[in-house]
């Protein structure tokens, strides 16, 4: 299945929250949607699962246009924040989610509840943000759909729960691979999980890349400050961090020959990130 | 979700609200006959439907929408879901109506007034018959003024609900003012339905259907709001 945005605006008034976008989602991957506030990721994300409308362009799934299309939109699922589940408990819903998709695995769902240690009896309005997220959380793992949009899907979950949730991304995605597409601003907690990286910069897309590519891009090196300057001068350096006497110096460019007396590592996403959108004005 | 889903989930929302309803109408029945008169063309129990179907109606939108959003359904889906719970829901209230008037009046001889009672057919099944579908056409075109209401607010922006928001109120207003000096006019139309109840029923359901084609064309397009 092949989920394609063609030249896709969209305009709130005088704001441009998306700009001619360019996308294609296609194969078994997880995805890493980020961008900082106001980026347009989830204008994306709403305009793909039927919220609203672009203003310009469109959103196919295997050439089917998906605006009011019940057959593509049972194809994505999105959590976010504001997903609406009424007044109803975790049991009930489980019990919709598994009349509604028939790749959704309430066994699975019902398993992960009990990890999560979430109280199926009590309604999603009177869970906890936390635990808000969880039941999102275990509803998305279970659901199996083609397509499978995650918005901050830990949002206030505690460090035990967000650790268990990208385990279980893990495990789910291994037993049924699909498209995951993770939209979070916790960039250093999933990196390691991204295969590849799309970045939202003021309505454009800016990055769309594997994160091997993406990250082999540049390198970090770290030794005693005058060593690291030494090396650096010259070079394109995008961000820097002294513990005592020890510089760590993220580079952005060719690896060039490194003296001995410095340690070289790779480059951390979330630092690529913050040089790529970092300047206040869209380049 | 298709429409049989939706349907049933819609119809499922209202169950709790419906038999609160006719419990507190039975426990009203049961304490004291309070404004019921067998002389009156019409029941407490008629005119409060009529209300808790147009507050029912107003009821109905918002949520709906945002929870079949979220399962992947289409706007289509929940109005025609909708519709089909709203028409499920309009003649079931017009059934239980009339059997507890049946009841309350004919088996346990309380004085209550009904519009069906006025009817001027003297067949008493007919009679019957058009009780049921006067007051079918006319909750489905309350409830479809109520989600007209509730759908037109939910596209407006805040200061469109407040032009719209006045302007009803005080179109309201001034029509109590206007009114007045048609009073016979007035009533004349309210006697109306019992001479020809079957052509004032006609007309509810062609200003309900109108209403509620208005109501589509807002809802086909329409974008979930996140606030």
């Amino acid at each position: 299945m092949k989920l394609s945005c063609h030249n896709l605006t969209r305009k709130f008034g005088d704001t441009t929250a998306l700009n001619g976008v360019n996308l294609c989602l296609d194969e078994p991957k997880i995805y890493g949607l980020l961008g900082r506030n106001g980026a347009g990721k989830t204008t994306l994300l709403r305009l793909i699962t039927n919220y609203i409308q672009p203003t310009e362009g469109s959103i196919t799934l295997d050439e089917q246009n998906v605006w009011e299309n019940e057959k593509a939109q049972h194809q994505i699922f999105l959590v976010t924040e504001t997903s609406y589940f009424a007044e109803m408990n975790a049991h009930k819903l489980i019990q919709l989610m598994s009349e509604i998709y028939p790749s959704f695995d309430k066994q699975q769902c019902l398993d992960y509840a009990k990890r999560f240690e979430l109280d199926l009896n009590k309604k999603y309005t009177a869970l906890s943000t936390g635990y808000k997220s969880v039941l999102r959380a275990v509803l998305s793992l279970s659901v199996h759909t083609p397509f499978l949009f995650l918005d901050e899907p830990t949002l206030g979950m505690d460090a035990f729960h967000r650790e268990l949730f990208y385990k279980l991304l893990i495990e789910s995605y291994s037993e049924s691979p699909s498209c995951i597409l993770l939209s979070t601003h916790l960039i250093s907690e999933v990196e390691g999980l991204l295969e590849n990286v799309i970045i939202l910069d003021h309505g454009k897309v800016l990055i769309d890349e594997s994160s091997e590519q993406l990250l082999a891009q540049g390198y970090c090196v770290s030794g005693r400050i005058s060593d690291v300057d030494d090396y650096c001068s010259g070079k394109n350096v995008i961000g820097s961090s002294v513990v005592g006497g020890l510089k760590t110096t993220a580079i952005l460019g060719e690896r060039e020959q490194v003296p001995d007396t410095l340690e070289v590592t790779g480059l951390s996403l979330q630092q690529l990130f913050v040089q790529l959108v970092g300047s206040e004005n869209p380049s | 979700m298709n429409t049989a889903t939706s349907f049933r989930l819609q119809l499922k929302e209202c169950r709790s609200a419906l038999t609160i309803y006719y419990i507190i109408i039975l426990l009203i029945f049961a304490i004291a006959s309070i404004g019921m008169s067998s002389d009156s063309s019409t029941s407490g129990l008629e005119a409060s439907t009529a209300w808790f179907l147009f507050v029912y109606g107003m009821n109905t939108f918002r949520a709906n929408f945002l929870f079949h959003l979220q399962f992947g359904s289409t706007r289509k889906t929940l109005f025609k879901g909708w519709l089909f719970s709203t028409g499920t829901i309009c003649l079931g209230m017009s059934l239980i109506n009339l059997i507890l008037l049946l009841v309350l009046s004919l088996l346990l001889h309380f004085p209550i007034g009904s519009f069906v009672f006025s009817i001027q057919i003297d067949n008493v099944f007919l009679r019957l018959i058009a009780g049921t579908v006067y007051y079918f056409c006319e909750y489905l075109m309350l409830t479809s003024v109520g989600y007209l209401i509730t759908s037109g607010f939910y596209r407006l922006n805040k200061t469109g609900k407040w032009i719209v928001g006045t302007l009803m109120g005080g179109c309201g207003m001034l029509a109590i003012f206007l009114i007045e000096p048609f009073e016979s006019y007035i009533d004349a139309i309210f006697l109306y339905p019992s001479s020809h109840p079957f052509i004032v029923s006609g007309i509810f359901l062609v200003v309900a259907a109108m209403i509620l084609s208005f109501c589509w064309l807002l809802i086909r397009k329409m974008p979930a709001k996140t606030a």
